[in-house]
């Protein structure tokens, strides 16, 4: 039991919660902005792996891990154009859509790594190490937690914030919310419903893109076939649970992280619990707070649904 | 959901349409292997012959569409409901743990026995994580696009957990995976070509398509699937309904893992299922979500995946190239259906027939 | 002088259904003109067109003079067109202030809002609290929200599509008074109805639609209600009507103090008695939104009561899930046949089958069989064509009302609970349904009519109950209650009340 404590005590799990973390944190505030706007983005798994995977080929062929970023989030947007050209103007299903993206992208992305490099063995690449906040790293506890991480992390916390304020403080916030609780309201008073809806999906593209280049260049430095592994869905549920706001979205992301992150150094102590149903944890977690939550929530009124003018 | 890729109409502009789709995602499936410098002329035969070309060829090719058809018969029944069933990896995994561990502890059964036995545990198996995510669905109202996909990964971690401890080969040298079935419980293949899976699948696409065109469960299923209200008002019972599919999805899945595991892989291990789940979805949705549809589109893919996997040494083919074709091709289906297109569709076979009169 | 308005020779298609054939239509500053029409004549396209949310196959538009192109709302109200709809397009779960913002209203600063608004409620009151919720207020309310965003965005066209259908008589004289104050004001003003009265009432200028073409445009004393009446409907269709005494038998359904609360807590059914007997027709008035959704709910299975009891003969009403088994022999007409009747992606026979109604079908069907069951069925109910394989989508609402009834009937129900039956269908399909329901009163069915058409509560009804605020008055002997009494329930006022019956009369 009380290795169990030291375990929760140690530092390192909550900086290994909020590096395991991010890229779901990314994604989820990029799908906020899709389904504050009415649309529910499934292909956010294939944008992130679209992500990861053009920002290590950016980073490989320009050396530098911030250009990799930016073709990364911009491969990742070129995705979400599809999903919204088709979902959007074309009025098509939009969780078929995503459905088939997902698939689409996995084939390309391990298509295009072996077609690059022998084998689809991606070398390593400079990507973003940690990166120690002067002054504040050195404080105890809270120092190694917050200031000693990959840069990308400041960045994150940066977009929750600014995402809420967007979202719930500018009129541009309260106009994409219209679109997403009423569309043909927000048509009629003059609020271009694709242009929003659209400006969402880009968002959202780029921000699961972002998410997706955390995950190869701010964790593992390369890119391996399926690397989003389904963080894409988690992000999806990270919504649900946050009840579609970007603050709480930091909170249940996190909240993912830490129990994955205890199940993974939990394998690293002399505890005697088999790491796989360890591994299992953070998902059971995700079901159980879900089905707490789900009563409270009140999703956008028109989410999921195309808009057409009659 | 239905609508989605079943747009109205008629049977021919049906093949136009399913057709322009084929052609597009062929197209994008050309470009990318002239990219990666395949000889397309070569790579085309190489498939042909590994796909079809032998009795060996096509058993290969069935029994790769044995687990995506019936994954894909499940997806199809939750679809006609609007219900997503995006748990069949999970279902797999559950199901072919059910039946390996029927099938090694009963070892002392019969053959034909041991099979029945371990098809029906498989079904038990999928059927409990299908149910499960039903229940959650009608009871509570979680989205099941969701908890399918958290039951997916708890399924694999705890098969998982288990190939490496509880049930794994201890002649194994440690790799994660379970002793193999005796060879008694294997399913047999008739005539050296047809696996007794691919006979399963045809006798489960006639039952799915009973449910669903013969039933009034079936009717129920379908208008649950054009719009809730109506529905609600004839006095169905929706949640009951929603509950239902996914249980059926999740004996498939069921089924499917145990017929993949009784038919061709022989033990169970943490690598078993190559993403079978959302291939069968994908396998649904070319097939509009009917049973015939879903069949004739499984034993498509089969042979396709089954082409593309055989030929990769020979003609250089990735097998990614066979994800690529299949998202594409659903993708082009879907935009070849929505309104817009038909409607320019339309119009341009319309235009089409005056130019050749 | 030239007119405010003016479109020419407007063409919209809907697929094979011309909504609008070469409409010409002027409105000049200053005035109230209706535009008078039956349900589907048009009036609402050829609005949606002025107000740029659709846009006609052909024609050319005028505001002021000037030739324009709408391509959207913002592009009509930009021209100075605003529109005020029946349900008003607000954004519910905003409050009020956010949805006038979103509206464009002021230069895009709270500031400048809050001085448009100032300056709009010098003229033309808002009266209703900014920080409210929308969802929280009423239709009457809500519709005032629309013309206050209207007014600030410097409108000088205002349409009002229906807005009395869904207000209180007192509600309509105030929405009267306030037009009055717009025209003073003003602006000028499209008021499209299907009421003869009220037309005769406000408006300066009338013009009539019918099938999608103009048919004529009046100064309205220049002509007289039978006239209009005549130019709307085209030909004489005479209304079906109910003759000669009921023979009344025992009750079959019977409402014991049956209250309804719902989600939000309000109380929108309380303490309704109600009898319906064997051989009569009942009939329910009232205006939308008084109680009607929870009392056809109650009585046609959708949810019991909070309060009370339901009962058919003399066992309470079970479950709807539960009426196949228990054999509930139960017919209803539901209000939205689109939504709740009609499942429209599925072929007619699916349909047939769907409903608690229908007679067994056993484990496996054969489908041949139900085929050709439900083409004898549909060929019963007058369904044309009655071809069981047709989407429920494809027929005209006439004819998928007479597939719901083929449906609810099946089983020769001995009891009929129907929620405004003939809403949106043109005047034959009226009359064929209203025959309909005598027929089942004279087999001696116990028939139920919740309607907000008064004309056809009282041309049906053997006895009238009026719904208001959730209450029930009566119901009455059609005999002993005449139309004017029954207006001044609707509006909440006693039968007896001294209510000047100029404004009741307009009913």
């Amino acid at each position: 039991m009380s290795e169990f404590l030291d375990v929760l005590g140690s530092t390192a799990l909550y900086a290994t919660a909020i590096r395991l973390a991010l890229p779901i944190l990314f994604a989820a505030l990029g799908e906020v902005f899709a389904e504050r706007a009415g649309l529910v983005n499934v292909g956010l798994e294939g944008m992130m792996l679209m992500g990861a995977f053009a920002g290590v080929i950016g980073a490989h062929y320009t050396g530098s891990p911030w250009l990799g970023a930016v073709i990364g989030m911009l491969a990742a947007i070129g995705i979400a154009a599809i999903q919204a050209g088709v979902s959007i103007n074309l009025s098509g299903d939009q969780i078929v859509v995503g459905i088939a993206l997902n698939l689409a992208v996995l084939g390309i992305t391990s298509f295009l790594a072996r077609a690059i490099w022998e084998g689809g063995d991606v070398p390593k690449v400079d990507g973003f190490s940690a990166f120690s906040m002067p002054l504040l790293s050195g404080l105890p506890v809270i120092g190694s937690i917050l200031f000693k991480q990959s840069v990308l992390i400041y960045v994150a916390i940066a977009v929750a914030v600014f995402s809420w304020w967007v979202l719930t403080r500018t009129s541009w916030g309260l106009r994409l919310r219209a679109c997403g609780e009423d569309p043909h309201s927000a048509d009629s008073l003059g609020i271009p419903v694709f242009a929003y809806r659209w400006k969402a999906m880009m968002i959202c593209g780029a921000l699961a893109g972002l998410g997706g280049v955390f995950l190869s260049l701010g964790q593992l430095f390369t890119f391996s076939d399926n690397m989003s592994g389904g963080r894409g869905f988690i992000a999806l549920a990270v919504v649900i649970i946050a009840r579609w706001s970007p603050l709480r979205a930091l909170g249940a992301a996190f909240l993912f992280g830490a129990f994955e992150a205890f199940a993974l150094r939990v394998q690293v102590t002399d505890i005697d619990v088999p790491a796989e149903l360890m591994l299992a944890l953070p998902y059971v977690v995700t079901l159980l707070v879900y089905a707490g939550v789900v009563g409270r929530s009140r999703p956008p009124k028109s989410l999921g649904r195309e808009y057409s003018r009659g | 959901m239905s609508r989605a890729l079943a747009g109205r109409g008629d049977t021919v502009m049906l093949i136009v349409r399913t057709g322009v789709a084929l052609l597009g995602a062929a197209l994008v499936g050309a470009i990318f292997l002239l990219l990666d410098g395949v000889d397309l002329a070569f790579a085309f035969e190489e498939i042909l012959n590994q796909s079809v070309g032998s009795s060996f060829a096509i058993k290969n090719s069935l029994i790769d569409a044995v687990p995506i058809t019936l994954v894909g018969l499940g997806v199809a029944v939750a679809f006609r409901a609007g219900i997503f069933n995006l748990g069949g990896e999970g279902q797999i995994y559950m199901g072919a743990l059910a039946a390996v561990l029927v099938v090694l502890n009963l070892s002392g059964l019969p053959g034909p026995l041991l099979i029945l036995l371990g098809l029906v545990a498989g079904m038990v198996g999928g059927g409990l994580w299908g149910g499960i995510a039903g229940g959650l669905r009608s009871r509570l109202g979680l989205s099941e696009i969701i908890t399918t996909i958290m039951l997916n990964f708890i399924a694999f971690w705890i098969v998982s957990y288990l190939v490496r401890g509880p049930i794994q080969d201890p002649g194994g040298a440690g790799y994660p995976y379970t002793e193999e079935i005796p060879t008694k419980a294997e399913l047999p293949v008739i005539g050296g070509m047809i696996p007794l899976g691919a006979v399963l699948l045809v006798v489960a696409a006639a039952l799915i398509w009973v449910l669903l065109e013969r039933t009034r469960m079936g009717i129920s299923i379908k208008s649950l699937g054009a719009g809730e209200a109506a529905g609600r008002f004839a006095g169905l019972k929706v949640e009951r309904t929603g509950f239902n599919v996914l249980l059926i999805a999740g004996l498939l899945g069921g089924l499917a893992g145990a017929a993949s595991l009784l038919g061709n892989e022989g033990r169970l291990s943490d690598f078993f299922s190559p993403g079978w789940g959302f291939i069968g979805v994908m396998t649904a949705l070319i097939g509009r979500g009917t049973a015939i549809g879903t069949l004739v589109a499984g034993l498509m893919i089969g042979f396709l995946t089954s082409g593309i996997s055989g030929a990769q040494s020979a003609a250089g083919i990735p097998t990614a190239t066979a994800q690529i074709l299949l998202g594409v091709f659903v993708l082009f289906l879907i935009i070849v259906n929505t309104d817009v297109v038909v409607r320019y569709l339309r119009r341009a076979a319309a235009s089409l027939r005056r130019a050749e009169r | 002088m030239p007119a405010l308005v003016r479109m020419n020779g407007i063409v919209k298609k809907f697929g094979d259904f011309t909504a609008s054939n070469d409409v010409d239509f002027e409105v000049e500053s200053g005035e109230v003109h209706a535009l008078l029409g039956e349900n589907g004549a048009g009036k609402t396209t050829l609005m949606n067109i002025l107000y740029g949310l659709c846009i006609p196959d052909e024609g050319e538009i005028e505001v002021g003079g000037d030739r324009v192109e709408l391509n959207g709302p913002a592009d009509a109200i930009e021209a100075g067109v605003g529109m005020v709809h029946q349900h008003p397009l607000l954004v519910d779960r905003l409050s009020v202030v956010e949805n006038l913002f979103l509206g464009g209203v002021g230069n895009g600063t709270e500031r400048g809002m809050r001085e448009a608004i100032a300056q709009v409620e010098a003229r033309f009151p808002l009266d209703v609290d900014p920080q409210a919720l929308v969802e929280d207020l009423p239709m009457s309310k809500r519709q005032r929200i629309e013309i206050v965003r209207c007014l600030a965005r410097g409108v000088r066209v205002l349409v009002l599509d229906e807005p009395t259908a869904v207000l209180t008589v007192d509600e309509v004289g105030d929405l009267f008074g306030e037009m009055r104050l717009l025209i003073e004001s003003g602006h000028s003003v499209i008021f499209i109805s299907h009421k003869l009265s009220e037309v005769a009432r406000i408006s300066d200028r009338v013009s009539v639609l019918r099938g999608g073409s103009m048919v004529g445009t009046w100064r309205t004393g220049e002509t007289n209600p039978s006239a209009l009446a005549q130019a709307m409907v085209g030909e004489q269709v005479t209304p079906a009507c109910r003759d000669g005494k009921p023979r009344v038998g025992a009750a079959r359904l019977t409402l014991r103090g049956c209250s309804v609360t719902d989600d939000d807590g309000q109380d929108v059914l309380q303490g309704v008695d109600l009898e319906v007997r064997e051989g009569e027709i009942v009939g329910i008035a009232g205006v939308e939104g008084n109680g009607q959704k929870p009392l056809a709910a109650v009585t046609q299975g959708v949810h019991p009561p909070t309060d009370g009891d339901v009962l058919l003969d003399s066992d309470p009403l079970p479950p709807i899930e539960e009426w196949k088994r228990r054999r509930v022999k139960l017919g209803r007409i539901p209000e939205d046949r689109r939504k709740e009747g009609l499942t429209l992606d599925a072929a007619l026979w699916e349909n047939l089958l769907t409903g608690p109604q229908c007679p067994d079908t056993g484990r496996v069907f054969s489908k041949r069989k139900m085929v050709e069951r439900a083409r004898v069925l549909l060929e019963e109910f007058g369904v044309s064509p009655p071809d069981p394989m047709r989407l429920a989508g494809q027929l005209s609402g006439g004819n998928q009302q007479k597939v719901i009834f083929a449906r609810e009937l099946w089983s020769d129900p001995g009891v009929v609970v129907a929620v405004n039956p003939t809403r949106g269908l043109d005047l034959r399909a009226q009359r064929e349904i209203h025959q309909r329901f005598l027929t089942l009163r004279d087999q001696g069915v116990a028939v139920l009519i919740i309607s907000t058409d008064l004309d056809e509560v009282t041309a049906l009804s053997d006895r009238i109950g009026v719904l208001y605020a959730g209450r029930l008055d009566g119901p009455h002997p059609a005999e002993e209650i005449d139309r004017q009494q029954i207006g001044l329930l609707m509006a909440g006022l006693s039968r007896q009340s001294e209510f000047d019956t100029e404004g009741g009369g307009l009913l």
